[in-house]
């Protein structure tokens, strides 16, 4: 492991004040498999532990800790899906949690290139060009998943819902 | 139901939460321990390892002494002989164990006369910085760059340039060369170049770019343009729409009789101290505007009014209300003030608008008086003063220390009849780039500044939930920012949250 470059301190603070949005954007991205989301979790604060980016001010580490837990999660997506295609035919079917409604399970069910654009957009507020900083993407990128995003979950649901 | 509710009943189990913060906590805890045990490990083999050298080398010259036929010890078959010959199976093997080898990232090099090279790893951070020459090397024999980021060790050897009398205002056409090696070292160069500008512009001189490679810069130091005097047309201000009037309205001031010099010159410098009421913007238009430009400045009581006057102009200045070509005339009006307070202001309006080249008039009025800045005005139609505070305040501007002294010298000999510290007086003073000081603990921003010979003063205060990235012991606010030209006479504040 890196060296950690924050004080123990920090990296509980970040946790209480960040683990909610974390824990809901690994929910976002996987299944609700327990170990999975663990995982995805701790690996975050591992990467947050040992980088040294300095924060602007405590939205600006949170967005940071959300843009990584949604590359974790796809990474746990990509290495899980590998193993699971080599070793099962067939995975079994899990009943969907119960504080999952139907537009959580809808964005759920929206490709992973959106599901990040989604929650910063719909759940934090961020605005486009504020996401297209955070994430690396041209403002004009943002705005198009965005409005693919929104057009995909209207099909899904009524337009009200939304 | 929106999107937003839905997350909202996404919540984090309790027990999950508690379990993986304990693991966390676990892990950060860990990962300090083994930290500190690699500091401590290399605190202890570096003193060690020295103490072998030493050993091996003492070894070898009687080592060599033993081998060498003729010589005395060898001769009387002394025990010297048996301790040679027991130390030669250690040099041996020392020889063959291989040397720890010295991380090498990327490598930043500057040159001036003085070379000193950055050695940088890939988070940023300084591994090493050396001397590539004698003067590199007694440039920097004082400083430890120790954990510093890139940034604040080309700002430090940068100041350490200025501060050695290797960039000074007479720099013009001094060339320093920069280079870089290994990958993404581009950056660095740019950061290196930045710096070099800072610096350059705190003695109002430009900087050319000249690209000598691809891992190469030359920097090029330029007397800033010239604007042309000349060219301004000339007219009767009173002739002239008013364009903005900024009135200021003080109370009373205080004054108390000076026993040191700094104190003296302070005094002189502010005209008295003063409480100021309000400041009131009018436009042209009729349209009132209290604050408004200026709604970012601090007008609380206690501030002087030259102080005042100067901020407000500078404001002014840097929002593009001051300028050659204004529509109109640009009134600053003193309300309540004395004789001596308006003289003050007036002092500070010329500094602002003298290297503009612009006019300025002013008329003393029953209660104080006003400033009249226009783009057309005749310039410096006021009286000079008999104790000469614009040559002093101009002096300062132009940063010629040794005839601000001799101003100070005359000026304080009159105010205090001697009573100055002469040694205050003779500190030759700089001006060179803030470092960043956010985010370092109390103790590393002291020795920062310490090092690029900065006045500072701290204050431990609680800095509330709006800035929850506060952490204990660290620095979250610096009054002057990383980058900005800063005067070795000033002292900076920081401040270091001090409470959880």
């Amino acid at each position: 492991m890196s060296a950690v470059r924050r004080t123990e301190e920090e990296i509980l603070t970040a946790y209480e004040r960040c683990a909610d949005a974390v824990y809901r954007v690994c929910r976002m991205f996987l299944t609700a498999d327990r170990a999975d989301i663990m995982d995805a979790f701790q690996q975050t604060f591992l990467k947050y532990m040992v980088c040294t980016k300095k924060f602007e001010n405590s939205e600006h580490e949170k967005a940071w800790l959300i843009v990584t837990a949604s590359n974790v999660c796809r990474d746990i997506l990509r290495s899980s899906w590998r193993k699971k295609v080599m070793l099962t035919d067939e995975l079994p079917q899990r009943a969907a949690p119960s504080d999952e409604d139907e537009i959580f399970r809808c964005v759920k069910a929206l490709p992973e290139k959106y599901k990040t654009a989604v929650y910063l957009h719909y759940y934090e507020g961020y605005s486009a060009s504020e996401i297209a900083k955070l994430t690396g993407r041209a403002e004009s990128t943002v705005y198009a998943v965005l409005s693919k995003a929104r057009k995909q979950l209207k099909q899904m649901l009524t337009e009200d819902e939304i | 139901m929106s999107i937003k509710d839905s997350f909202d009943k996404i919540v984090m189990p309790e027990d999950m939460k508690n379990g993986l913060r304990t693991q966390v906590a676990k892990a950060a805890e860990e990962a300090a321990a083994r930290k500190l045990r690699r500091r401590r490990a290399l605190r202890m083999v570096l003193p060690a390892a020295a103490a072998l050298a030493l050993v091996v080398v003492a070894a070898a010259v009687i080592g060599s002494l033993v081998r060498e036929p003729g010589t005395a010890s060898a001769q009387s078959g002394t025990p010297v002989t048996e301790t040679a010959n027991a130390a030669t199976p250690t040099v041996l093997a020392l020889e063959t164990t291989p040397e720890p080898q010295k991380k090498v990232g990327v490598l930043v090099t500057l040159s001036i006369n003085p070379e000193v090279e950055f050695n940088v790893d890939e988070d940023g951070m300084i591994i090493e910085v050396t001397g590539k020459n004698d003067d590199g090397a007694e440039l920097i024999k004082d400083v430890d760059f120790t954990g510093m980021s890139f940034e604040n060790a080309a700002i430090t050897v940068v100041n350490l340039l200025i501060r050695s009398g290797y960039i000074t205002a007479e720099s013009v056409d001094r060339s320093i060369f920069l280079s870089v090696g290994g990958e993404g070292g581009e950056g660095l160069l740019e950061v290196l170049a930045d710096t070099i500008r800072s610096a350059a512009a705190g003695y109002e001189m430009d900087v050319d770019t000249v690209q000598t490679g691809e891992e190469q810069l030359q920097l090029v130091i330029r007397e800033q343009p010239q604007e042309d005097v000349n060219a301004l047309q000339k007219a009767d201000p009173n002739d002239l729409p008013l364009y903005m009037q900024v009135d200021i309205q003080l109370s009373g001031f205080v004054n108390t009789p000076e026993t040191r010099y700094w104190d003296a010159a302070n005094r002189i410098f502010y005209a008295g101290v003063t409480e100021l009421d309000s400041v009131v913007f009018t436009f042209g238009n009729g349209e009132q505007n209290s604050g408004g430009v200026l709604a970012s400045c601090d007008f609380g009581g206690g501030n002087s009014i030259a102080e005042t006057v100067m901020t407000t102009l500078a404001v002014l200045d840097e929002n593009g209300y001051i300028t050659r070509d204004m529509p109109g005339k640009l009134v600053i009006a003193l309300h309540g003030g004395t004789e001596e307070q308006f003289r003050a202001s007036l002092e500070m309006a010329r500094l602002v608008v003298e290297d503009l080249g612009i006019g300025l008039e002013a008329v003393p009025g029953s209660e104080s008086g006003t400033v009249v800045i226009s783009s057309s005005a005749e310039p410096f139609t006021a009286p000079e003063h008999e104790y000469t505070l614009s040559q002093l305040l101009n002096t300062l501007i132009n940063k010629d220390a040794a005839k601000v002294t001799e101003l100070q010298m005359r000026i304080l000999s009159l105010a205090t009849e001697e009573r100055y510290v002469r040694d205050e007086l003779l500190r030759p003073r700089f001006w060179i780039v803030m470092p960043d000081l956010i985010g370092l603990t109390e103790e590393e921003a002291v020795r920062l500044c310490e090092q690029n010979g900065i006045n500072y003063w701290i204050e431990h205060m609680e800095f509330t939930a709006s800035a929850d990235t506060a952490f204990l012991g660290r620095v979250q606010y610096q009054d002057m920012p990383e980058g900005s030209s800063v005067c070795t006479d000033w002292q900076i504040q920081f401040a270091v949250q001090d409470a959880a």
